[in-house]
């Protein structure tokens, strides 16, 4: 299995310094805004140095302050090497620079890379290095921005985001396992703005993992992640029933997003692959088996939590 | 930010249909009675306390509403919270639940 060798090899100084301006005018190779943000999964793995089917968890997160974004990938591999890649972006006003320093206009803008830092941390190698006034545009490939176009809610403005959450481990990731993030005090054509400023992190639109944040170009606008909640795989409405059945609904809850996954896909008309109406399932169960001992709604319990995609989830008290 | 001083609601049905609707059949006790005006809200889920989206502050939190029964029950056995700025009087509701 290749682990700290490859990785090293495509996330350290130099290596980074060929592929980062591949295509010359920064606008195409990566297609991102850097080789290891490029809209292919493979490629952002293969950029890494990293076989897709080594890794076993992908997070991408972005934060801007002011005219600065910093994005920071971060690799589980399954043998536990830990792979850290962060670049730090400065926007440069519609223009940027080539690797010849040659700065030229371009209808979008772009950002410019300031500083570059990876490691790879393993049981036996450690690898590190960084750079810095490296030059990187960022791009939105038509279709990314269709991609993105097609997961605006026309209704409240939201976006979706794919997600590797595990209630939706029936679906692919890569291709159609969505969250929402609301995008508050933002409209369409805001939405539309951010992206051609290219201000989503597209790693996350394409790896999905989690969502981290959304930012908009001025950096005034910040998505956090979302909420979590605690779920109660009994229902609070039905307490002191099973409370007499010596099931304890306390401590049986889930953590799951509070907004999307927990009031409308779990409690609501349903979300996404969630078909809501928890409690009403409860109650239809309840009514038709008047004479349920607590073997029974244990068992309804794990139908339900399969139902949901909820089974790969810890289950643990309430609050804790 | 203000904070409002804290009452407990007590509905008080208007009508026969108000009278006459059950309680929740299996519900905590207190499910149904945690009606209030100011205080502290009693966050189901933690701490939610929104911004003003005006002035950027906090905002004052004006009162929560309980679930009424098991037939009007917000999620399950949810709350719904109301929060105001008293300065830009811009408001704002959330829902939290179990």
């Amino acid at each position: 299995m290749s682990t700290a060798g490859p990785a090293g090899g495509g996330s350290d100084d130099n290596d980074s310094d060929d592929s980062d301006f591949e295509g010359g005018d920064g606008r195409s190779g990566g297609d991102g805004f850097g080789d290891s943000l490029s809209n292919n999964p493979n490629d952002i793995m293969d950029s890494l140095g990293v076989d897709p089917a080594d890794v076993a968890r992908f997070d991408c997160d972005i934060t801007e302050i002011g005219d600065t974004k910093v994005v920071d990938i971060s690799v589980e591999l399954k043998d536990g090497t830990l792979i850290s890649d962060q670049k730090q972006y400065e926007w440069s006003n519609g223009s940027y620079r080539n690797n010849d320093g040659i700065s030229s206009s371009q209808t979008l803008g772009g950002w410019s890379e300031v500083s570059h830092t990876s490691s790879v941390a393993s049981p036996s190698v450690s690898i590190s290095g960084s750079s810095t006034e490296e030059s990187k545009s960022l791009d939105i490939s038509p279709e990314i921005l269709a991609d993105i176009q097609n997961r605006i809610n026309p209704d409240d403005s939201s976006i979706y985001t794919r997600s590797t959450e595990p209630w939706s481990k029936d679906v692919d990731p890569m291709s159609a396992n969505l969250d929402m993030l609301m995008l508050p005090g933002l409209n369409k054509a805001d939405i539309l703005g951010n992206i051609l400023g290219g201000v989503i992190g597209k790693a996350s639109i394409f790896f999905g993992g989690i969502f981290g944040k959304a930012l908009s170009k001025g950096g005034t606008k910040l998505l956090e992640a979302p909420k979590m909640a605690d779920h109660h795989i009994f229902s609070q409405q039905f307490r002191n029933l099973f409370k007499s059945k010596g099931i304890n609904i306390d401590d049986f809850t889930v953590s799951i997003p509070q907004n999307t996954t927990h009031l409308k896909g779990i409690h609501g008309k349903g979300f996404n692959n969630l078909p809501g109406q928890w409690n009403s399932k409860w109650s239809e169960f309840i009514k038709n088996n008047p004479n349920a001992t607590a073997k029974d709604f244990y068992q309804y319990a794990g139908k339900l939590m399969d139902e949901y995609g909820l089974s790969d989830l810890p289950i643990h008290p309430w609050g804790k | 930010m203000k904070v409002i001083p804290p009452f407990k609601l007590i509905p008080e049905p208007l009508n026969d249909e108000a009278k006459n609707l059950p309680p929740f059949k299996w519900a905590g006790d207190e499910i149904g009675k945690r009606h209030q005006l100011g205080g502290e809200p009693s966050f189901i889920q933690g701490d939610e306390i929104p911004v003003c989206p005006d002035c950027k502050q906090k905002m004052t939190f004006y009162g929560q509403l309980d679930s009424i029964n098991d037939d009007y029950i917000i999620a399950d056995c949810g709350l719904i919270y109301i929060f105001i700025c008293f300065e830009c009087n811009e408001v704002k509701a959330i829902v939290q639940s179990y």
